[in-house]
């Protein structure tokens, strides 16, 4: 819902979420990346990125933790 | 030339919903301020109007059209990024932009889209109290 219809995101989604045993926090995480892969699928699709593998995946996934620590905390 | 008089923050991501009480505020402005400030190619003016652009079709409204050359790509970029072609980005070339120009105005399309999903995020969590 917040990847693909935001305007349709509700506190009854966030409800959900916890109701099914998510706590806050992981709802928060699961937001942040929703958020982080807004703007990666963007300019991937825009300037054709290769998908990583091996030690740059891995590059990719602390650079991305990095990211969320840094710029959405 | 201070932060203040390039970047007339509280208007462009002030009147956000629900984004008060969540963790983002500073980060997201400091994405802002980073991504319209003057270390650029582009005319912040332009950024900004892209930025604001991106806002209006992220959230489903027609806002304020680019120039011909350029919002057809920011509108993709925006709201179909997996249509985007070699051919979009070739356009843009022959009507002057450089790559340097493009990946600018291309990261501040992508922002927009970002800042939506912040907003729609926080008055969620702030609905429900979370």
């Amino acid at each position: 819902m917040l990847t693909l219809r935001p305007d349709e995101l509700g506190p009854q989604h966030v409800q959900a979420a916890l109701d099914a045993g998510a706590t806050a926090e992981q709802v928060r995480e699961a937001m942040d990346v929703c958020v982080e892969f807004t703007m990666i699928n963007r300019l991937a699709d825009a300037f054709d990125w290769e998908v990583p593998t091996g030690r740059q995946l891995r590059q990719t996934g602390w650079m991305l933790n990095r990211f969320a620590n840094l710029v959405l905390r | 030339m201070t932060s203040e008089s390039w970047l007339p923050l509280p208007d462009v991501i002030g009147g956000l919903a629900g984004i008060d009480d969540q963790p983002y505020p500073e980060a997201y402005q400091a994405m802002v301020r980073s991504t319209l400030g003057p270390d650029a190619t582009t005319d912040p003016a332009l950024r900004e109007q892209v930025l604001r652009r991106s806002i209006a079709l992220s959230r489903g409204e027609e806002g304020d059209p680019l120039a011909p050359a350029i919002d057809p790509w920011v509108t993709r970029v925006t709201l179909h990024a997996h249509e985007t072609t070699d051919e979009d980005v070739a356009a843009l070339k022959r009507h002057g932009y450089s790559e340097d120009a493009i990946y600018e105005l291309t990261v501040v399309a992508a922002l927009g889209a970002v800042l939506v999903r912040l907003e729609a995020a926080a008055a969620a969590l702030q609905g429900n109290n979370a």
